[in-house]
């Protein structure tokens, strides 16, 4: 059996995800089990996404995010969305000088690799959306520059998905920005066993650079070349049209719990993902599983459920999983 | 003897004789008067109303009377729709005959209306009389009526004209609506059957997989694909998918498993021990696996794992097959 292009891309693949092994064991010094979770960031980060997650307080988000940070020597800036929060808390402002007689720039947090926008549903829309522009822009305007940020960036926002009072909710449009939205649970019971004795202990693991910027960049570009069949192409633009319509895929059970279906957006999203999660896998071309694998991160924000379905106590998980076992799989 | 010479020579207070005869003479003919008038007495015509006063709009019944001697024909006037430009003939009866011993009562009733208020004068009508092969003219005398307009009490308020009443409709107003409704939906819904349920059906053949056993079909369509020569025409990628559909539709029909919906992996997974054989497990897996490398990764095996592929399919399909005796002690089970 020969391949053409497919065995070179396999080698650069071999060669560029290495890190990823050294990566999973500097922060697993700090973090025990959420692999999924780190997976998931692994994905955002490779793939030019961002990550909203929602769980309960005191599942190491933050540690997380903060452990790869420092793994990959980036910036790290953390906001704690307060509903008195500004908009110029997240982006900066323009202060007076009075010795120099003009305004100069004060960068707020946002200029940073990666951001933890910690409990986003608890500051009003005008802070989400400046938040949420620079996301998707990737550029911040002060004054009359436009500053360009620095890449990676990755935003990982976290929802607290029991309390609900004196919080604003995402629009559609804007959580549809967030690339991944993943769920959080809690620790298996060794690892938690581990955790305790870790943090009785006060052995608090110092988490050392172990790769650049540079290095997520080139492992992005490489993460673009990964091969996706148009057998595949077809099998995610299946899934995401099974959302809007589901009768077309005789999915008619389905057709009343839907009220909207993924946008295009979710398309590039699961099709990116899908990329990165071969990547992550050491594989330079994309097979079903791979799509099945982030399906649920991708689509579970981007479908909305009718009056219907939630007096069902029917969520999109249960459409997504409706959804993959009733498309043909290529 | 002529009477005027009678009179010229002879006086009546000098002959009695004479005077006698001159009364008889005058007698005589007072009695012919009397039955000559007795005579016309008997045809007579008339035309009597009840009244001599009707409210506008009202029917004027006008009694037509003629009374003849037997055997006499009698033409009542030809009545039409109208008398004049006033007096309209709303209806009328046929001629009535009553026969009252040499006497024939000829009767019909008349009902007129007039529109217009005053005076108004029924003209005479018209009945001939046949007499003795001889043709009479009896005459009606004109009637006078008054025709009288609604009061109007000038005194109270104009008020507006009411409504037409409204009346409830009966059920035998609306059957036949409803009937036609009926019949006009049951004509819609066998136009619509027919359209999209029994042409559509009949367009579409049954898929032989439906029909014939799952070995059967999935061997016939292993046969076809083999004839199609699709990877010696360097169409590999084709071969394989095609490969793969039918060894995965085999499975769905032979083990129910929803193969096509789940990838290598996941039917790997569900086929477990209990279904099938560990070896044959682990060659279909081969075969599948080679086939995602061909699909999704461009890759390109040699002739020899081509035809291997073909052949391993076709082993676990005869290995696995359901024989009828063994589906008729299942389906009896």
């Amino acid at each position: 059996m020969e391949s053409f292009d497919i065995k070179a891309l396999n080698e650069k693949i071999q060669q560029d995800s290495a890190f990823l092994e050294l990566l999973n064991i500097e922060i697993g010094k700090s973090i025990v089990g959420q692999k999924y979770m780190l997976e998931r960031l692994m994905i955002a980060l490779l793939s030019q996404g961002h990550i909203l997650l929602e769980g309960v307080p005191g599942l190491a988000k933050t540690l997380a995010i903060k452990s790869l940070s420092d793994a990959i020597d980036t910036k790290f800036s953390r906001i704690q969305f307060t509903p008195d929060l500004l908009p110029a808390d997240i982006l900066g402002t323009m202060i007076y000088n009075q010795a120099k007689g003009n305004f100069e720039v004060k960068k707020g947090p946002v200029f940073s690799n990666f951001l933890l926008a910690d409990e986003i549903n608890r500051a009003p829309a005008k802070v989400q959306s400046a938040l949420l522009q620079s996301m998707q822009e990737r550029v911040v305007t002060l004054g009359d520059t436009t500053y360009k940020l620095e890449e990676p960036f990755l935003v990982m926002a976290t929802q607290n998905p029991i309390e609900q009072e004196g919080t604003y909710n995402l629009p559609e449009a804007q959580v549809d920005r967030f690339m991944l939205k993943v769920k959080i649970g809690y620790p298996e019971f060794e690892e938690e066993r581990q955790i305790m004795r870790q943090n009785v202990a006060g052995t608090n693991a110092n988490i050392k650079p172990i790769i650049t910027a540079q290095t997520i960049l080139q492992a992005r570009d490489t993460v673009r070349k990964v091969y996706m069949d148009e057998k595949i192409e077809k099998y995610i633009l299946d899934i995401i049209f099974a959302t809007r319509d589901a009768s077309k895929y005789k999915i008619d059970n389905l057709k009343h719990l839907i009220s909207y279906g993924g946008s295009p957006r979710a398309s590039i999203s699961l099709a990116m993902a899908s990329k990165a999660y071969a990547f992550i896998k050491r594989r330079g071309y994309v097979i079903p599983e791979d799509v099945r694998a982030v399906a649920h991160d991708v689509l579970r924000h981007r479908i909305g459920i009718t009056y219907e379905a939630e007096a069902e106590n029917i969520t999109q998980e249960h459409i997504i999983d409706t959804i993959l076992n009733r498309v043909e799989v290529p | 003897m002529h009477p005027s010479r009678i009179n010229k020579s002879m006086s009546t207070k000098n002959y009695p004789v004479i005077t006698w005869l001159r009364y008889s003479i005058l007698s005589s003919l007072f009695v012919c008067c009397l039955l000559i008038s007795k005579q016309s007495l008997a045809q007579t015509a008339t035309a009597t109303t009840k009244e001599k006063e009707y409210l506008i709009g009202d029917w004027i019944p006008v009694d037509l009377f003629v009374t003849t001697t037997a055997h006499n024909k009698v033409a009542f006037p030809n009545l039409k729709d109208s008398i004049s430009e006033t007096i309209e003939i709303v209806n009328f009866t046929p001629v009535d005959t009553i026969k009252k011993g040499n006497q024939y009562e000829f009767h019909q009733l008349v009902n007129l209306i007039v529109f217009d208020t005053g005076k108004i004068l029924l003209p005479q009508f018209q009945f001939l009389v046949e007499n003795n092969g001889q043709i009479d003219t009896l005459t009606s005398d004109a009637i006078q009526v008054r025709v009288a307009g609604v009061k109007i009490d000038t005194t109270k308020d104009i008020k507006d004209i009411k409504e037409p009443l409204k009346i409830p409709y009966t059920f035998k107003e609306i059957l036949p609506y409803i009937i036609g409704f009926l019949v006009a939906a049951l004509l819609v819904g066998i136009f619509v059957w027919y359209w999209f349920y029994y042409r559509k059906k009949k367009q579409q053949p049954i898929d032989e997989k439906y029909t014939l056993p799952p070995h059967v079909w999935a061997l016939k369509e292993l046969d076809k694909l083999q004839q199609q020569k699709l990877w010696q025409n360097g169409d590999v990628k084709n071969y394989y998918s095609s490969l793969t559909d039918i060894a995965r539709t085999y499975i769905e029909l032979r083990y129910k498993i929803p193969a096509m919906e789940k990838t290598t992996d996941e039917l790997m997974t569900s086929m477990h021990k209990g279904i099938i054989k560990q070896s044959l497990k682990t060659t279909l897996n081969e075969v599948l696996m080679l086939s995602d490398f061909v699909k999704f990764a461009k890759a390109q095996p040699d002739f020899m794992e081509n035809e291997n592929a073909m052949q391993i399919i076709k082993d676990f399909i005869d290995k696995t097959k359901l024989i009828e005796e063994e589906k008729s002690n299942k389906d009896k089970k």
